[in-house]
């Protein structure tokens, strides 16, 4: 036990007297989370419904996105439905509501993370008739979502401008979960030190094929590409 | 915040694993944390002792081997 702070680091066996033995495993931790987030997907791609996951710091613009896509679509974005996570409050979900869309709305209380069982809980509680894609917008946070699939089968992760272009090089765990980088808030680059291609760059060391986009929810620019990918998915 | 229901998973398959071995305790736990796991041994080593607390785990030694990728896999049990 260290001097310190009486953690464990530094010498941290403490060897068994008794006799014993060592057994290999290969167990992974996030075992019953990934087969219950597959077995959603499946269940989900059975009613021929595809889960796009949103993964963002807090106030990276998850929900402004959802409602600049849903304009876009118009009458159809009936036909689209979101999982809402946060630590409290429904205030996101009355966003996506006035949309049109359906939505339903996870607190989490103090959970820092969406996952698959709440992904499945949640879902009791929304209606998926007539309902063609599933957007699953995660608690806003850059670390815990991260390696907890939600049954999405394809992830974005949001950075915007004000938050800075060193985000992707901070957390390169999210950055490696994700399909997709979006900087949002472009409309905001004059006026913040903000380096696209750093940011973009910083992403690629960790995923090197990884496709980036850029766009103003508010402006509208850079939506088209983004209305591109969500409907590559749904063909 | 994740880290302790990381922490009850991880004295689940140990404690499957310790059943179907026939073994009576949990003396140490080697896991194997990938560096984009999102996951933070420190966090785990904090959570461990609590979790393990009343299982057959408790007072195990709980030893975290960084590796590449996004794991988070139990590699191996010491066991009596």
């Amino acid at each position: 036990m260290c001097g310190t702070c009486g953690c464990d680091s530094g010498d941290a066996t403490t060897a068994p007297a008794a006799p014993h033995r060592r057994i290999e495993v290969e167990g992974s931790l996030l075992a019953n989370n990934d087969r219950r987030a597959t077995a959603l997907r499946e269940r989900l791609a059975a009613r021929g419904l595809e889960a796009i996951g949103l993964l963002g710091g807090p106030g990276a613009g998850k929900t402004a996105l959802l409602e600049a896509t849903f304009a876009r679509l118009g009458a159809a974005a009936r036909d689209e439905a979101v999982v809402e996570g946060d630590c409290a409050t429904d205030l996101d979900a009355a966003r996506i509501a006035a949309c049109g869309a359906r939505v339903t709305q996870v607190a989490t209380g103090s959970l820092c993370h969406l996952d698959a069982h709440l992904v499945a809980h949640a879902l009791e509680k929304l209606d998926l008739d007539g309902v063609t894609r599933l957007w699953i917008e995660n608690v806003g946070n850059l670390v815990c979502p991260a390696p907890f699939a939600c049954g999405e089968s394809r992830r974005a992760m949001l950075v915007s401008a004000p938050e800075g272009d060193d985000k992707p090089a901070k957390y390169p765990a999210t950055v490696a979960a994700v399909d997709l980088l979006v900087i949002t808030k472009s409309d905001l680059l004059p006026h913040v030190p903000f380096d696209p291609e750093r940011c973009v760059a910083a992403a690629r060391r960790v995923q090197p094929r990884l496709p980036a986009l850029l766009l103003s929810a508010r402006t509208g620019e850079g939506m088209e590409a983004w209305m591109d990918w969500v409907r590559a998915g749904s063909a | 915040m994740h880290e302790a229901r990381l922490c009850l998973s991880l004295i689940r398959i140990a404690e499957e694993t310790l059943a179907r071995d026939g073994g009576t305790r949990i003396l140490g736990l080697e896991l194997e944390v990938g560096e984009l796991s999102g996951v933070a041994p420190e966090a785990l080593q904090a959570a461990f002792p609590i979790c393990a607390n009343g299982t057959q785990a408790e007072n195990a030694a709980l030893r975290c081997h960084r590796a590449p990728g996004r794991g988070l896999v139990l590699r191996a049990l010491e066991v009596t």
